[in-house]
């Protein structure tokens, strides 16, 4: 077995004839923090979308934990999603007709948690990271700095194994973006997750172990920041 | 099974919350379906409050098959107006206490009492019926229940007089009859059936765009689903929970607004015809079906409207122009509807197949205008280049995404298909079932009296007492059968006197007829000394007398404003026809000034009695069961085309707010980097106008062609295109689709504000 976690190899795709990966490849270990760097169109978001089992790449071959992704069922990777990963997106990831507390609970629910278990734990989560004063407001009556602690929390309450953040903190000021970058980084530690980061701003790539810089959808590894 | 409970559950979640956005979501669409399921539990309604009434009908109609130890019933059915309101009358003389109490009464009158319907007794009670009074002077006993009346406005009174002693007369020996429905003709039927169809298949489209009322956003909401983890599986659950809410709040309302409506139906009185709200009861199993129905659509929307979403979790990222619509599936449906039109041809119309066979004909075949329409719309603007740039903001979107404009117009379209194709049906057979009109002049404002010669001559002398001046013309008509078996003919009989003032002849005596068609060589066979005979009706077992033509055949011209004396004139006299006193034909025409003096001569022949009756002719129309069946249909078809057409019109109205609703962000941007609100209102018309004006010319193929299909399954009619109607409809709905764009102006500014840009 692989000393990955999370493996992506020779990977392509493309949107019509625009390719969005041209052979691109990266690994995340456990518990480690992996920054996706690179100009705007450059295929980072497209890379971290397959690595997560989103979209399925045109070829190539991405194994997590020994399973191959690729070839898995749509029923076996939205489990996967639901059950050992999170995600935190710049925008939309948020149901706005749902509460908090109820986006929270939400993966626990759909795997099949009964909801007051559910909320249970979600509200233990919107306590740690300090945000339990929304709980019962939509998110869209929350501040945008509140909105992505929430998704924060939502990506955290099942326990994964890897979080996905696609530009979490492109939406905010600097202070909130700060603040939300410090909150991931730390409870996904403290929980031995590991994070698969895309951005474009060094300043939040900082948190990162490691950065894999994206450009016209192939990938250079760049050695261990810390 | 947990999971399933979840999923079921956050779907109703989903549905229900939200704030003022969800909720106005859900209250378009639950309004949509609420109006839709009314109209399908009216539909479901017609049969049994046609059959209600008839059964009514048949329990109040005296029957008189001879039942031992009854002692009969004598009575005579008779008849007077008042202002434009027919009562009927029931006069009854009971012959011994076992004969049979009408229908709906407590108790038998006592000589010199008097029962009525409730809308009669109202009419008695009124300011102004003095003159109506007048012909009830006996003692009002009480109402007729209800249940015995055919209609709340039916005006009705059992009246019982005394002694019935005119030949009129008749024994009943108890009430209820059996009332035999003849096989419906097949062009009827065709009409009936393609109504049902044209008017319900709307009614189901509109169901099916209420339920993808913001698709967009609920492919988004469920997208992030998918995001966090839910399987194509579990989002099709929560889309069908949260699709089923919508169609059981709007199943709860649309009952409560057909229970709401049916009380009120009660005084309500459209095209001549009013109903008891307990006759609006829809058949129990179309309305199990309507309640399975609905709820099983608005999953099937749902799901259908789901497949790209569960392809791609991440359509709320990435927007990408959307695959080919594909022409065959679509193609295939209307062909199947052809085939079966054409097919229907080989069947016989008595058979059940064919009435199932012709009716899933014309349903594929309207069904196909929301079929095509998106492809046609696709096609269409894929090819469109330049323009303004209104019309270019509006071909791009159209390009990008004609889908959802192609669905708000395709109620329209279909309405229009159906009301073409019923149209050109309506005109083609309505040589055949269309009544005969006999207009008479209005200004010759006179009453005619028909009765036995001895009323009418008691009735006219009555008149010319109470007002002396008044002109009458008195005649009678004698029904003639020659030997030849079937043939027969009319003569009217008047005296010398009205026959020379009105023909202008003069020398008229005993032993002349004329026959006032004038130069033509007319063969009526009425040649002089002819031998024919008196009847009462067709057939030789009604003759009762001998006549001999007279010898005098004169050839006159009739004036042309003249319409007492007619076809062929008898002069009275020894020589003219006698038929039988009894019989009702005598007749007259009484001259009247207004509206109070016709009163007081139908008061007048009440007072005379059931052997003469006034009848007041502006327009005289004669239909027969089956013209008056044709006209019963063509008013409910035309008016459930204009209820069906504004229902189409809430729809695209609804649809359009809609569409602003989930573009108001970019609309916004759009407005907030300069673009006029003129531009993005012109670009807004041309989203609705394009599809609008191709929904048209998808209509009028599939209206014509359907049309023409049913047509040649009734040869004996020959195809014709109401261009008038289709013209009418035409022009009904693109003011429909000009009209929501004006409407959706104000919303359009309120989205175009700058606040409309932050969503989040």
């Amino acid at each position: 077995m692989s000393d990955y976690l999370l493996t992506g190899a020779d990977l392509h795709m493309a949107f019509g004839q625009t390719k969005a990966l041209d052979g691109a490849s990266m690994t995340v270990g456990r518990g480690e923090i992996v920054a996706v760097m690179g100009p705007s169109g450059s295929g980072k978001s497209t890379l971290l979308h397959c690595m997560a089992g989103i979209v399925a790449p045109g070829s190539g071959s991405i194994v997590y934990d020994g399973q191959e992704l690729t070839t898995m069922s749509d029923k076996r990777r939205s489990a996967l999603r639901r059950t050992e990963f999170g995600f935190v997106f710049q925008f939309g990831q948020l149901v706005p007709e749902l509460t908090c507390l109820e986006n929270v609970a939400l993966p626990l629910r759909l795997d099949g948690m009964a909801r007051a278990e559910a909320e249970r734990k979600a509200k233990l989560w919107l306590e740690r990271l300090e945000v339990d004063g929304v709980a019962d407001k939509r998110p869209g009556e929350a501040s945008g700095g509140q909105g992505q602690r929430v998704a924060v929390a939502r990506a955290l309450v099942t326990g994964p194994k890897v979080i996905f953040a696609d530009e979490p903190t492109g939406a905010l000021d600097s202070l909130n973006g700060e603040q939300v970058m410090r909150l991931l980084v730390d409870t996904a530690k403290e929980t031995g997750a590991a994070i698969v980061l895309v951005t474009h701003e060094p300043r939040v790539a900082a948190y990162s172990d490691r950065e894999v810089v994206v450009r016209d959808g192939r990938t250079r590894q760049v050695e261990l920041v810390q | 099974m947990r999971g399933w409970i979840n999923d079921l559950r956050i779907g109703v979640r989903l549905a229900v919350g939200g704030g003022r956005t969800s909720i106005a979501r859900l209250a378009l669409s639950t309004i949509g379906i609420g109006i839709a399921v009314a109209v399908l539990l009216l539909a479901a309604s017609v049969d049994p409050m046609i059959q209600a009434r008839t059964d009514r009908t048949a329990a109040m109609q005296p029957n008189e098959s001879r039942i031992d130890d009854v002692a009969p019933l004598r009575f005579v059915q008779w008849g007077t107006e008042f202002k434009s309101d027919a009562i009927s009358v029931l006069s009854i003389d009971p012959t011994g206490s076992t004969s049979p109490r009408p229908p709906g009464l407590p108790a038998m009158p006592a000589v010199g009492e008097f029962y009525a319907s409730q809308a009669l007794a109202d009419l008695l009670a009124a300011d102004g019926s003095e003159l109506l009074r007048e012909r009830f002077p006996q003692r009002m006993a009480g109402v007729i229940d209800p249940d015995a009346v055919t209609a709340p406005d039916s005006m009705f009174a059992v009246v019982r007089t005394g002694p019935i002693t005119t030949a009129q007369g008749k024994a009943a020996y108890s009430f209820g009859i059996q009332i035999n429905t003849p096989p419906m003709d097949p062009g009827l039927l065709l009409l009936i059936l393609l109504g049902s169809v044209a008017l319900l298949v709307p009614v189901f489209i509109f169901i099916a765009s209420s339920t993808r009322i913001a698709g967009a956003e609920r492919d988004r909401r469920l997208s992030a689903l998918r995001l966090v983890g839910a399987d194509g599986t579990q989002v099709r659950r929560i889309a069908a929970a949260e699709g089923l809410v919508g169609a059981v709040i709007g199943l709860v309302l649309g009952t409560g607004l057909f229970l709401v409506g049916r009380q009120a139906a009660a005084g309500v009185r459209i095209m001549d015809v009013s109903v008891y709200p307990g006759d609006i009861s829809p058949t129990w199993w179309l309305a199990v079906l309507v309640v399975l129905a609905i709820p099983v659509l608005a999953v099937l929307t749902a799901q259908f409207a789901l497949r790209r979403t569960i392809i791609e979790p991440l359509s709320v990222v990435r927007f990408s122009k959307p695959l080919k619509r594909r022409m065959v599936p679509r193609v295939a449906a209307v062909l199947l509807g052809v085939a079966l039109l054409i097919g229907a041809d080989e069947l016989r119309p008595s058979e059940q197949l064919w009435s199932v066979v012709v009716a899933t004909g014309a349903t594929l075949l309207l069904v196909g205008v929301p079929l095509l329409l998106p492809w046609v719309v696709e096609r269409t603007v894929s090819g469109l280049r330049g323009g303004s740039s209104s019309w270019q903001l509006a071909i791009r979107r159209l390009q990008l995404d004609s889908g959802t404009s192609a669905r708000v117009v395709s109620g329209v379209a279909v309405v229009l298909a159906g009301a073409i194709a019923l149209q050109s049906v309506l005109l083609s057979i309505s040589d055949r079932f269309g009544p005969t009109e006999y207009v008479v002049p209005l200004d010759s404002k006179f009453v005619v009296l028909v009765g036995t010669d001895e009323a009418v001559a008691k009735l006219t002398a009555d008149l010319t007492a109470l007002a002396p001046a008044a002109p009458v013309e008195r005649y009678r008509d004698v029904y003639l059968q020659f030997d030849r078996d079937g043939a027969a003919t009319n003569v009217r009989v008047a005296d010398c006197a009205l026959i020379e003032r009105k023909l202008a002849v003069t020398g008229c005596a005993d032993g002349q007829m004329f026959s006032t068609y004038g130069d033509t060589d007319r063969d009526d066979g009425l040649t002089p000394g002819r031998k024919v005979y008196l009847s009462e009706s067709g057939g030789t077992s009604s003759r009762y007398a001998e006549w001999t033509v007279p010898a005098i055949r004169r050839e006159v011209s009739r004036p042309a404003t003249d319409e007492v004396l007619f076809g062929v004139v008898v002069a009275d006299g020894p020589s003219a026809p006698k038929p039988d006193p009894s019989r009702w034909v005598a007749g007259a025409r009484v001259y009247v000034s207004d509206e109070s003096a016709l009163e007081r001569v139908r008061t007048a022949a009440v007072k005379v009695g059931p052997d003469v009756h006034a009848q007041w002719f502006w327009a005289s129309t004669y239909h027969s069961p089956q013209e008056e069946l044709f006209l019963t249909i063509r008013r409910g078809l035309l008016g459930g085309s204009l209820f069906t057409l504004m229902l189409a019109g809430v729809s695209l109205l609804v649809l359009a707010l809609e569409h602003i609703r989930e573009r108001r962000r970019p609309l916004a941007i759009l407005a907030a980097s300069g673009v006029p609100t003129g531009a993005l209102a012109r670009s807004l018309f041309w989203q609705i106008a394009v599809p609008i004006g191709l929904g048209v010319v998808v209509a009028f193929i599939t209206g014509l062609s359907l049309s023409a299909l049913i047509m040649r399954l009734t040869a004996s009619a020959d195809y014709q295109v109401d261009w008038v109607g289709v013209g009418v409809m035409t022009v009904a709905a693109i003011v429909l689709g000009l009209l929501v764009s004006v409407l959706t102006l104000p919303f359009l500014r309120g989205a175009t504000r700058l606040s409309s840009m932050r969503t989040e």
